[in-house]
């Protein structure tokens, strides 16, 4: 199983980020407790604002060696093939195999078919359900754990965390065995008299939705957690302390203080639930077709490399907007209105 | 006629297996400034959290206004607290975090903006309302924190160590700022602090707590003056403590002897026996001291006599057990001519110990033949005493205090 297309887009949009942090699991997802967005926005700005004072070109040597090096790594590695894949999207397809290096845009044109643009369509509108779906559940989770004393919250980290010992695949097709007819559920349903036959769950909307949520809620449940773990209880207090219901001081103190971790939580989620084509392909089948799964298709089955390029670039584009968006509100201090 | 706005009745309250509050029993004046003053841990913070309603207690009733409110949530009484470190909403600027209150209860636009005016102008932070609390120094803070908690108007202000995070000046300055607020709001402040100068300096009554019980509640002047236990005494204006028996009673004067020597106290507030032991607290700078060079063969401690303290008598009790045998009896042919010398060098023996010159006082630690010690503070830096000075400490009858008499009873 290859790695999902989406994860070296948000690497190579991150620029430089995957050389620096390279700490994947197999998956290529980043392992939880990473602040992804946070690299994102300190990395190369940072480098780019600190040569300008002279005082500290002395240290600023020193690091501009070390930051050399990986900068060097992720042109090549990163950017190198973005690079190489921009390219491709807008050359030609040989009759059977290969490329014809000749200057096109047909395939973009192809994406506004309407085959393909609804393919997009489902995918964001999947990504929109799970990301739904992971806020609802993974934001009180993560919420209420940092409320846990410090015993309980290990505890809870731990059993967190054991999923990500075993490969996702083997833990997707758990889901298989709990999904198909007459499987886990299906039997359960029916000792319990809730159903009477079985309802064949695998290979539907619904199962690649539980998958999607089941893949993306730790990432969510960790963003939160590590916003809600900062947040002072004291200032609770003083909203209660000042006539605020319970709800209230929740909407207008904490709600407001672990948005950061709320959104950052949603950009992990949203974005690669466009692109996790394989648990739409296991348990979903052929009835949901997602970008990831086009792109895989039309890389490894159609072999058109250049219109599986294009798409690849489209939805690249789609992240970093949702990636500039995310930044632009975060970076907002006072959202006004909410109080 | 006392209006009381807030009573404790035998508030309990435990965390685990640490009873924090035992019984706690607390009457608040409408308009008066109350502090709770103790060491560390002791429990103040609780009782305030209770009053608020941010902690439930095990047994006892919170009685607000007249009205019970020990279950009742904190958004639901008319109290507001200014917590120790503040509490400032990091999200909102200075305008939003003394308007929050306000907004809560959906105030009309233009009051609150009025509203928000004048707070600031009574903690003096015009033109701050844009600022952000992180844009703000611990003493704006400070004030932001005062604002946003008055201008809901609540009966009762409780304050948690507000001062506890600033420096020593600006500590002073907001002492009598906070003073003056409260005069002129009228509201009724509970004020935690463990600072004991803080507390005789700001309120109209202080509360000495001591394990999650009251020691002694009274006017600054009666706790400082007239302690009623040790405790008291030792932690406000760190008072020396010494145990003795009482030998002799005159009408007002009452004779203290241990084994350092003699004394004399007022027996004018708590009636005492002969033969009672009792505990007496004395405030350094009311202790005098003499160098023992002027003393008497006779006196007390004198190295002639160092294991057989000798003690003046008075005629008014001359059953005492002790004198029919003594050589100072009354009678005594050579006793009579001594008596008023005596009675004039009464005190107790030590010997200086350590001398620090601070704040215009001179402290000096003296060393009790018992190995404990004892603290003079005298006015003036060019004392004639040195490390190793035997000295006699004495004091005036009426600066004496009785301590611990239920106690020792
Ligand atoms: N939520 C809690 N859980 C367990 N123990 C607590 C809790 N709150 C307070 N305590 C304990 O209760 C005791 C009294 O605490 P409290 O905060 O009232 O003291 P304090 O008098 O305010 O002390 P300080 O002057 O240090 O602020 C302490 O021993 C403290 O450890
Ligand atoms: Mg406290």
């Amino acid at each position: 199983m290859k790695r999902p297309s989406s994860v070296p887009m948000i690497s190579g949009k991150s620029g430089g980020n995957a050389g620096l942090s390279g700490k994947e699991d197999p998956d290529g997802r980043h392992m939880p407790g990473e602040e992804t967005t946070q690299s994102v926005r300190t990395g190369p700005k940072a480098a780019a604002e600190a040569p300008r004072t002279k005082r500290t070109k002395r240290r600023i040597d020193a690091a501009t060696l070390t930051v050399t090096p990986l900068y060097a790594f992720t042109l090549l590695f990163v950017a190198g093939p973005l690079i190489y894949m921009l390219v491709l999207s807008f050359l030609k397809r040989a009759e059977i195999w290969g490329i014809i290096h000749e200057f096109t845009v047909e395939n973009y044109l192809k994406i506004l078919e309407p085959v393909y643009l609804k393919t997009f369509w489902e995918s964001l509108k999947l990504a929109g359900i799970t990301t739904l779906l992971v806020t609802l559940t993974g934001y009180p989770f993560g919420y209420f754990m940092a409320k846990l004393n410090a015993k309980w919250k290990q505890r809870v980290m731990l059993l967190l965390m054991i999923p990500f010992w075993t490969s996702s695949l083997i833990r997707l097709y758990g889901w298989i065995i709990i999904f198909r007819a007459n499987g886990t559920l299906d039997r359960l349903l029916m000792w319990l008299g809730i159903t009477d036959a079985p309802l064949k769950v695998l290979y539907t909307y619904p199962a690649v939705a539980v998958g999607m949520v089941y893949a993306l809620v730790p990432f969510m449940i960790f963003a939160v957690y590590s916003s809600a773990e900062k947040l002072d209880w004291q200032l609770v207090e003083a909203a209660r302390d000042l006539g605020a219901t319970p709800f209230q001081a929740f909407w207008t103190v904490s709600f407001r203080l672990t948005l950061p971790g709320l959104l950052s939580g949603v950009v992990l989620t949203f974005i690669p639930s466009m692109g996790l084509f394989f648990i739409a392909d296991i348990l979903g089948g052929n009835k949901v077709v997602l970008v990831g799964n086009l792109i895989h298709e039309q890389l490894m089955k159609a072999r058109n490399w250049p219109f599986a390029a294009a798409l690849s670039v489209v939805l690249m584009v789609l992240t970093s907007l949702m990636i500039a968006f995310y930044r632009r509100i975060s970076g907002v201090k006072e959202l006004e209105g909410l109080l | 006629m006392t209006d009381i706005i807030l009573q404790l009745v035998q508030i309990r309250k435990s965390f685990g297996d640490t009873t924090v509050l035992d019984g706690l029993d607390l009457s608040v004046r409408r308009g008066e400034f109350i502090t709770l003053l103790g060491p560390s841990g002791c429990g103040k913070t609780t009782t305030l959290r209770i009053i608020a309603g941010l902690e439930i207690p095990d047994s006892g009733q919170v009685i607000l206004e007249g009205k019970d409110v020990t279950y009742d949530e904190p958004n639901k009484r008319n109290v507001n607290m200014v917590f120790q470190n503040y509490a400032l909403f990091p999200h909102m600027n200075v305008e939003q975090n003394i308007s929050y209150s306000l907004r809560l209860r959906r105030v009309d636009k233009a009051t609150i903006r009025k509203t928000v005016e004048e707070a600031l102008e009574l903690v003096q932070l015009e033109g701050f309302e844009k600022r952000m609390p992180n844009e703000l120094s611990g003493g704006q803070q400070q004030r932001v924190a005062i604002a946003r908690a008055i201008v809901n108007q609540p009966a009762i202000l409780l304050l948690d160590e507000p001062l506890g995070a600033l420096d020593l000046q600006l500590r002073r300055q907001m002492q009598m700022e906070l003073k003056r607020l409260q005069k002129r709001l009228g509201v009724t402040f509970i004020y935690i602090t463990h600072d004991q100068e803080e507390a005789l300096n700001m309120s109209d009554r202080i509360a000495v707590m001591r394990n999650g019980q009251f020691e002694q509640i009274g006017t600054p002047a009666e706790v400082y003056s007239r302690p009623k236990t040790s405790y008291v005494a030792r932690f406000v204006g760190s008072a020396n403590i010494l145990t003795g028996t009482i030998t002799g009673v005159n009408g007002k004067l009452a004779r203290f002897e241990n084994h350092n020597g003699i004394a004399y106290i007022s027996a004018q507030d708590a009636p005492v026996t002969a033969g009672q032991k009792v505990t007496i607290a004395v405030r350094g700078e009311m202790v005098k001291l003499t160098p023992e060079y002027l003393d008497h063969p006779e006196r007390p401690g004198h190295p002639e006599q160092p294991d057989h303290p000798q003690y003046p008598d008075q005629p008014e009790h001359p059953d005492h057990p002790e004198h029919l045998h003594h050589p100072e009896y009354p009678d005594h042919p050579k006793h009579i001519d001594r008596r008023e010398h005596l009675e004039h060098l009464a005190g107790l023996r030590a010997v200086v110990k350590d001398k620090t010159f601070a704040g215009g006082v001179l402290q000096v630690t003296l060393e009790l033949s018992d190995g404990s010690e004892m603290v003079s503070k005298l006015h003036g830096i060019d004392l004639p005493f040195a490390p190793g000075d035997r000295v006699i400490a004495s004091w005036e009858p009426e600066n004496a205090v009785l301590v611990d008499l239920e106690e020792t009873a």
